[in-house]
């Protein structure tokens, strides 16, 4: 019997064997049609994301004069450290912006976390009244255009005195910046198998210490995504910075724009502030990489 | 699992979570210790007086650009003041302060103005009781007249900006030109003769449509020269009319003739004209005082010693301009507006307005120094400026001048693109013009 069966597959074989070979050189031809057109599409969607990147370190290292001339004059001798040395000879203003915005979206994402890992917890998990009403109130505070509100809120952290200050700028962050974060963290926490928490809860685990020693440890790649997410929101953020800062608390996106006045414009030292400016973010990228591709990848297959 | 159990079960101090109490002991006292340092950096040392300014290469202040920093000193001292600048990239200032105002708050004591004065009128200062006459008698009468407001002058214009022509002395020289054009015929003649070797005769930048230094304000120069006014004695708009209509169809004449730089039209900034000026590749343009000194900086001009300067040509009823109107104003809430006045006093001191012009190019506004011959030495263009200033030079500034400028800085590209003649142009733009003052005057 066993013998019959084995016959069977080497006869099956036998006959899928040609068929296989018949069908890959039909598809032979439209596969590799397919490889190069994806592989075009990739090299397509590479330059044109890195495009305008490549662009600003070629601009950060050409003369302005060089720069401004229509087209751009390229030729080697054209090519410079001086915006380099001009942005850090006005290190005056610039230094102190990005500790500025390094202690702002520091600050921004670790609250933003802490208190967006809590409460999309609750609402993911815990029967909390009213819960999903609350996600939507949250996720409603995005329809707002900051424009719209700027002034009250210009208003408000006068009155109570945090203009110019880390926390009134955090605070104004975590306004955008802290319902996305629950947004996306409670459909990571969605996810999460019940089983799981079922078997903390029977070792006599808290509903606290099941949120922090199960669910926040098995979810830390979404965190650190959703942590890059905060940081380079409130890294880059503009509109509210130019409003709500004054003298001790201007960021990185303040100083670049300054290098933009109404009658001259240092377009070459403002893109090498700008390629300085991206520093932190590219180096939070490497350094987190492997948890910011599992947390899109967990993404992708998560509620 | 066990460890888990052990570990979500134990309430006990062991030494692994009193480690950890203590350091979180340690944290707190630390924030409390350094707290108020990060969070409220701007908790600083009282000042008497904040001033809100461009930051430099604009016109700036002592103390924000480097110049009479030793009088600077000694003012503050005297007065036993302490002043603190906001100094603000210039295309965020107008934002700033109009959030400043409607927050109905108090945030600055001297507010820098371009323009804006009617705009801001009801939260600044009236000056006429506090301007020292001998100021007033060594300031050209007419820079009042874009800081006054319902019969109140409530800021005083701090450098002469007004637009002049520049162009490139060796590309005229190479053209056979003799001096620079003096009439619109002789302007449109050059820019063609000068259109030639891969550049234009004519560059401005026609891509912003409003403001000062918008296409709107560039058409106002050209409105003047040709006899034109934007309001009548009513109010009501009057440049829908032969001067208007002139004007207009001068500029649009100088575009489609090919002399103007074609990128003109994208061009939203003085700056992008004046890179053009600047790279070589155009040999003329209107614009301010301060283009002087980058245009003769080897870092940021090829065009070093070529550039010439001089009155904007005249139209069928002569020359004219636009004034840039820099001016120090101050707010309505000023704790103190007499020290106020003494700083912007000191700004227009001789001594500081010498140089003002000579360490940062920007031209001072009193007569006595202007005429000052080492002032003269110093920024050739002076001469110019002062003699552009003996023509009519109204900017035509209302509290809603941003809306004005847009609606016809907007039908004036649509004219130069070819969308609209010049006539359907102002005529729309007109329509525009007088709904918004009706709205205006309620």
């Amino acid at each position: 019997m066993a013998m019959l069966h084995r016959a069977d597959a080497r006869s099956a074989r036998a006959d899928v064997a040609p068929r296989q070979a018949e069908t890959s050189r039909v598809r032979g031809p439209v596969r590799f049609l397919d490889d190069v057109l994806v592989r075009i599409a990739l090299l397509v969607f590479v330059l044109w994301t890195l495009g305008p990147v490549v662009w600003m370190v070629v601009s950060s290292l050409l003369e302005q004069t060089a720069l401004t001339s229509v087209p751009p004059d390229l030729s080697p001798s054209q090519f410079t450290l001086d915006n380099y040395r001009g942005v850090l000879a006005t290190g005056g203003s610039l230094v102190p912006a990005f500790r500025n915005s390094l202690i702002v979206a520091f600050l921004t994402t670790g609250i933003a976390l802490t208190l967006g890992s809590a409460a999309a917890y609750a609402i993911a998990r815990l029967d909390v009244p009213g819960g999903d009403k609350l996600a939507l109130m949250a996720l409603a505070t995005q329809m707002f255009p900051g424009i719209v509100i700027i002034i009250p809120l210009f208003i408000v952290l006068s009155r109570l005195g945090l203009i110019d200050t880390y926390a009134g700028l955090a605070t104004v962050y975590l306004s955008f910046i802290l319902p996305i974060v629950i947004w996306v963290l409670k459909g990571f926490f969605e996810a999460i198998p019940p089983d799981l928490e079922k078997a903390a809860a029977m070792d006599g685990a808290s509903t606290w210490q099941t949120f922090t020693r199960i669910a926040l440890p098995i979810s830390l790649p979404p965190l650190f995504a959703t942590g890059i997410f905060a940081f380079i929101e409130s890294w880059n953020e503009f509109m509210f910075a130019i409003i709500l800062t004054r003298v001790h608390t201007k960021t990185a996106p303040i100083a670049i724009s300054e290098f933009a006045g109404q009658y001259q414009t240092q377009v070459g030292q403002m893109v090498a502030a700008a390629t300085l400016a991206s520093v932190p973010v590219i180096l939070l990228a490497i350094v987190f990489r492997r948890y910011i591709l599992m947390g899109f990848a967990e993404g992708a297959i998560k509620g | 699992m066990h460890r888990l159990g052990h570990g979500f079960t134990s309430n006990r101090f062991d030494r692994r979570s009193l480690l950890r109490r203590s350091a979180a002991a340690g944290a707190g006292l630390a924030a409390a210790r350094y707290g108020p340092s990060v969070w409220t950096p701007g908790a600083s040392a009282a000042t008497n007086l904040s001033v809100l300014s461009p930051l430099a290469p604009d016109p700036a202040p002592p103390g924000v650009a480097e110049f009479a920093m030793d009088g600077f000193a000694a003012w503050k001292t005297a007065n036993d003041a302490e002043v603190t600048y906001e100094a603000v990239a210039w295309p965020q200032l107008h934002d700033k302060m109009a959030t400043n105002f409607a927050s109905g708050t108090h945030v600055h004591d001297v507010y820098y103005m371009s323009g804006w004065v009617p705009e801001f009128a009801p939260f600044l200062t009236p000056l006429d009781d506090m301007l020292p006459q001998d100021l007033v008698d060594d300031l050209p009468p007419s820079s009042f007249s874009t800081v006054t407001w319902d019969g109140n002058r409530l800021g005083v214009v701090f450098t002469l900006s007004l637009l002049t022509l520049f162009y490139n002395t060796a590309h005229l020289e190479e053209a056979g030109l003799d001096g620079p054009p003096t009439t619109w015929d002789e302007l449109k003649g050059y820019a063609q003769e000068l259109t030639r070797d891969g550049r234009y005769g004519w560059v401005l930048n026609y891509g912003q449509a409003d403001g000062i230094g918008g296409v709107a304000s560039y058409w106002m120069v050209f409105l003047q020269q040709a006899g034109g006014t934007l309001y009548g004695d009513d109010g009501a708009p009057a440049f829908n009319d032969a001067p208007g209509l002139e004007a207009l169809q001068f500029m649009v004449d100088m575009y489609t003739n090919g002399s103007t730089d074609p990128g003109s039209i994208s061009y939203v900034g003085i700056n992008d004209a004046t890179n053009v000026l600047t790279a070589g590749n155009a040999s003329m343009m209107m614009n301010w005082p301060f283009m002087w000194k980058p245009a003769n900086d080897p870092a940021t001009s090829k065009i070093v010693g070529q550039l010439g300067s001089a009155i904007l040509p005249a139209g069928s009823a002569g020359a004219a301009s636009i004034d840039g109107t820099d001016a120090w104003t101050i707010a309505a809430t000023a704790a103190d507006p007499e020290l106020a006045m003494k700083l912007i006093e000191f700004y227009l001191d001789p001594v500081v307005q010498t140089r003002q012009v000579l360490d940062t190019g920007w031209l001072p506004i009193r007569l006595s120094v202007l005429e000052d011959p080492e002032v003269q030495e110093g920024a050739p263009n002076a001469a110019v400026v002062l003699e552009q200033a003996q023509h009519p030079y109204d900017s035509f500034v209302t509290p809603d001048y941003t809306e004005v400028t847009l609606a016809i800085g907007t039908e004036i590209q649509r004219a130069l693109q070819g969308a609209k003649t010049p006539e359907e142009a102002l005529q729309d733009a007109s329509d525009q013009v007088a709904e918004i003052v009706a709205a205006r005057e309620g």
